[in-house]
């Protein structure tokens, strides 16, 4: 074998190397899903609710592991949030609807203040649960995103459905899907 | 003259071995020299850098200002304070929003050779380097030095040209 046909050989293994390392480079970029980008977060649902507490827009206090037994609708809301103020009639028709039926709904202020929160309120109407206090940590333990977003609780405490969207929740689409769940326990 | 050249050499390997020490100092100096982040905010800001914002595209909490990257640079900030550790911190976002929240790639798995490829194209890359001066140098030992004969022939030469 001459040098130069060593030299050769040589060429040809490191070639392959570089080649197999971008193969590899290519394949991880296109495989991988650290960049991500969707908003709507999923990981919850199944999952036990985590426990929502603390002191209410009314002056009261609420805790959601309390309400074991019933369904619990949490509503994430803003008062800046054109989606929320779109669904927000549903959900005072929603609690109109439901009154002592083992049907809640519970609010969560997010990313805002507790004065424009209360003036959200005056303005559109609903007398329902609505935290303010600390409400930060309660978004994250729930995976929120974005407002509005809307978690169905189970009477066992158990995420059972999400809603993300700029429209939000009807009290129709709410009420079919408790049914269908009820529907599905029996 | 082969004494001179021995001793070349060996200044040669010298000077190569104390370049090697020193390389090698501040490698080590380099990493394990960073004692970490000296205050909790300046942790909190290090590893709110380390989580992707749920709600944007290519940006980490701590560059977004949309509202739940703010709850989540107050969530990190407070879970700083009660104690928790950046890797326990990480796991909570995690468990809420799914491995896709950090930034920083997996350790293991298919992810894992975004760490080791690089490590392994400079091993390489150092071990191709090594082979060429290896044969650089073998070339150069081929050439014969001149003995006292030749150094003889060549004077001769020259007197008879002059």
């Amino acid at each position: 074998m001459t040098a130069e046909s060593t030299g050769r050989n040589w060429s040809a293994i490191v070639a392959l190397i570089v080649g197999v390392v971008l193969a590899l480079f290519i394949g991880l970029l296109a495989f991988s899903d650290t960049q991500r980008t969707d908003s709507i977060n999923f990981e919850i649902l199944g999952d036990v609710g985590p426990e929502i507490q603390g002191p209410t827009l009314d002056g009261g206090s609420y805790s959601l592991w309390d309400e074991r037994g019933d369904w619990v609708v949490v509503n994430f809301f803003a008062s800046w949030c054109i989606g929320c103020r779109v669904e927000h009639p549903e959900l005072v028709e929603f609690t109109r609807r439901h009154n002592g039926d083992g049907v809640q709904l519970v609010s969560v202020m997010f990313g805002d203040t507790e004065a424009n929160a209360a003036k959200f309120f005056n303005e559109l109407g609903g007398e329902w649960p609505t935290l303010v206090e600390g409400t930060g940590s309660i978004a994250i333990d729930y995976g929120v995103t974005a407002v509005p977003e809307t978690l169905l609780v189970s009477p066992s405490g158990r995420v059972v459905q999400k809603w993300v969207g700029a429209n939000g929740v009807t009290a129709d689409g709410l009420d079919q899907v408790i049914t269908s769940f009820e529907q599905g326990a029996n | 003259m082969a004494q001179k050249l021995g001793l070349a050499r060996q200044w040669r390997w010298l000077s190569w071995t104390l370049m090697a020490i020193v390389a090698t100092a501040a490698l080590v100096v380099g990493s394990l020299g960073d004692s970490g982040p000296s205050t909790s905010g300046e942790q909190a800001a290090q590893l709110a850098a380390t989580i992707r914002c749920p709600q944007c595209r290519g940006q980490s909490v701590a560059e977004s200002n949309v509202a739940i990257a703010r709850e989540i640079r107050a969530d990190i900030r407070t879970r700083i304070a009660a104690g928790e550790s950046d890797d326990e911190i990480r796991q909570v976002y995690i468990d809420r929003f799914g491995r896709s929240i950090v930034l920083t790639p997996d350790a293991g798995g298919f992810a894992g050779l975004v760490w080791i490829v690089p490590v392994v194209a400079a091993a390489l890359a150092a071990a191709a380097i090594a082979l060429a001066f290896q044969r650089w140098r073998g070339e150069s030992n081929d050439i014969v030095e001149a003995s006292d004969a030749d150094r003889q022939l060549v004077a001769k030469l020259r007197k008879q040209q002059s």
